[in-house]
């Protein structure tokens, strides 16, 4: 298949979705839950907020259908929005622990429903010193750990330097070992 | 715990989830509005319009139509570009004394200025919370920042002695987007990337009519925007539809368009950082996960990457003569500042645990964050090989531990 053809079909996969009620909740149905997975699993196991964020990233998806190129499919596409989204969040998250110039330890409960992974109390160890870090250090490992994006696109997310992302790379996976050792011997 | 193993736990946190149906219905409720507005718009002649002139110029041709430039502009441009310099050779007459000007600093919700000879400070202004992201303008006379609010970032102008604050006009919600902002050298323009919608794009603002506007068209993403000495152009990271980004140069006037960083064995353009004074070369550098200096001959657009360190190389600086440059190296332990020739050789560690804030105007100090364990802060190291001054100390000065450093020298700052 050719790019331009490519284009065209991944234009209409969303023209077509877009095009009566019953394709929209079709659509949606289906991308929705891998939405919610991605933002689930980076906003620290809480629903309400990925839930928040999965339905901003909708909105600004048809808010924006112009924009769809069609070089990737329209799942892909809607997880870069929801990317943009989780770092809009993390910004305003560091905004806000600056101001109580204090770091904010959340306390997110884990839905059960939601987990699938066969090691609860591991993945529960995990969560709790992800999110014992400040909003920035976890905006940080989010994308350039789970995402694997390079660090200068996770600085361009995060309205940072590339040098200060990189620094901030690092102090996160400090802060981490030290939280997911003390949680463990807790434990 | 190794960073592999550091990585693949974190990796176990990527499952699946099942959104709760109640939200699932209530949602697709209140999206089925927006959706039969779009339907409605999108039937429309202009909606398909649009949707076929997308598809035959989007991505597979991705052509770029620079937009066209008047003569008017040019000459306002000119005109402008002489005042300017007028002022700028009347101030420059009137400073005398040390050639650098006041080092600005911002740091708790306070501007201060401080000469970096005496150690002597003052505090110009005081901004509170939600200010940052300090510029000085190259002749010493204006002082940029940005303010946070809720409907978006807004950039500032004031002068130096703390009066004059002004607004600059903006046309549409932005964001500063995290490149440090670049002064163009007659001090009028400040040109500074910005989110617009989640897309960055390049601003350039007049300190004079307190207007701005977007240099880059609306389908260029650029980053890390970088004035040419003789201001006419600015040089930028541009993201490409597919494949890595390169290193862009437009004119002021958002005219000829073009990319200059040649062929780079298919390495990703992080930023311009650094425009030599006879405008031959643009020192940039390479992001990814082992980041590298490069320096590009703009006129033959040939690069040449000038650090082979296993370790990610960052922030390069061309001192003002253009004889030497420098850059960070990140270690297990912290950043180290090396300098070396403008050709790369000759590298030598400056100072360890320290992260580069640029060069001063006449080129006889580094300025750099300095993190050792204990202490730290502001540092000028000079180049005579005499002792580093702290400038600012990080416990008592109140810098932001997450900013290297929100100040500005009249410099392009890496």
């Amino acid at each position: 298949m050719t790019e331009r053809a490519a284009t065209a079909d991944g234009v209409d996969e969303l023209q077509i979705a877009l095009s009566t009620d019953g394709a929209f909740e079709s659509w949606y149905r289906r991308t929705l839950p891998r939405v919610y997975s991605y933002l689930l699993s980076r906003c620290g196991n809480d629903p309400a907020l990925a839930e928040e964020l999965a339905q901003q990233t909708f909105i600004a998806a048809i808010d924006r259908r112009s924009r769809f190129d069609g070089r990737s499919d329209t799942v892909t596409w809607l997880c870069g929005i929801a990317r943009h989204k989780l770092a809009d969040h993390f910004r305003a998250a560091e905004r806000e622990e600056r101001r109580r110039m204090r770091l904010e330890v959340r306390e997110l409960r884990l839905s059960e429903d939601a987990v699938r992974g066969p090691d609860l109390d591991h993945r529960a160890a995990i969560e709790a010193a992800i999110r014992s870090l400040p909003a920035a250090q976890r905006a940080v490992l989010v994308f350039v750990v789970l995402d694997d994006l390079p660090v200068a696109e996770a600085a361009r997310l995060m309205g940072k330097s590339a040098a200060a992302t990189q620094s901030l790379l690092h102090r996160a996976r400090d802060g981490f070992r030290r939280a997911y050792r003390e949680d463990v011997a807790d434990d | 715990m190794t960073d592999e193993r550091f990585d693949a736990l974190l990796r176990q946190l990527d499952v699946s989830a099942a959104p709760d149906p109640a939200f699932t219905s209530s949602s697709l409720a209140a999206l089925m509005p927006r959706v039969r507005a779009a339907r409605v718009q999108d039937l429309s002649r202009l909606g398909r319009l649009r949707r076929d002139l997308r598809l035959a110029f989007g991505p597979a041709s991705s052509r770029q139509f620079p937009r066209a430039t008047t003569i008017a502009r040019l000459a306002v441009l000119a005109l402008v570009g002489l005042a300017a310099a007028i002022v700028i050779a009347g101030v420059l007459n009137r400073r005398g004394g040390s050639e650098n000007g006041p080092l600005v600093v911002l740091a708790q919700g306070e501007l201060r200025a401080i000469d970096v000879e005496t150690g002597a400070t003052r505090t110009i202004l005081t901004l509170g919370e939600g200010a940052g992201h300090v510029s000085r303008s190259p002749d010493g006379r204006l002082i940029a920042y940005w303010k946070v609010d809720p409907g978006g970032d807004q950039l500032v102008f004031v002068g130096i002695d703390g009066l004059g604050e002004r607004f600059v006009a903006q046309q549409q919600a932005m964001t500063w987007a995290g490149c440090v902002d670049n002064w163009s050298p007659d001090s009028r323009y400040l040109a500074s990337e910005v989110k617009v919608d989640a897309v960055s794009r390049i601003l350039i603002a007049d300190s004079v009519t307190g207007t701005s506007r977007f240099v880059t068209p609306s389908g260029v993403v650029g980053h890390c925007p970088l004035w040419s000495p003789d201001g006419t152009s600015i040089a930028f990271a541009q993201e490409q539809p597919s494949g890595p980004g390169v290193l862009a140069i437009i004119g002021a006037d958002g005219s000829d368009l073009h990319d200059v960083s040649g062929d780079i064995g298919g390495a990703d353009v992080a930023g311009a950082n650094s425009w030599s004074r006879d405008g031959i070369w643009i020192y940039f550098t390479s992001g990814g996960e082992i980041g590298s200096i490069w320096r590009v001959d703009v006129a033959r657009r040939v690069s040449a990457r000038l650090t082979t360190f296993k370790r990610f190389t960052t922030a390069v600086a061309a001192s003002p003569d253009g004889s030497l440059i420098s850059w960070i190296v990140d270690t297990p332990v912290g950043w180290d500042l090396y300098i070396a020739n403008s050709d790369g050789t000759e590298p030598r560690l400056l100072l360890s645990n320290a992260l580069s804030c640029g060069w001063s105007a006449d080129g006889r100090y580094i300025l750099a964050r300095w993190t050792p364990r204990a202490s730290g802060g502001l540092v000028v190291i000079p180049l005579d090989g005499s002792e580093r001054r702290l400038v600012l100390p990080a416990d008592r000065g109140g810098l932001d531990p997450d900013e290297i450093c929100d100040a500005g020298w009249g410099q392009a700052r890496p």
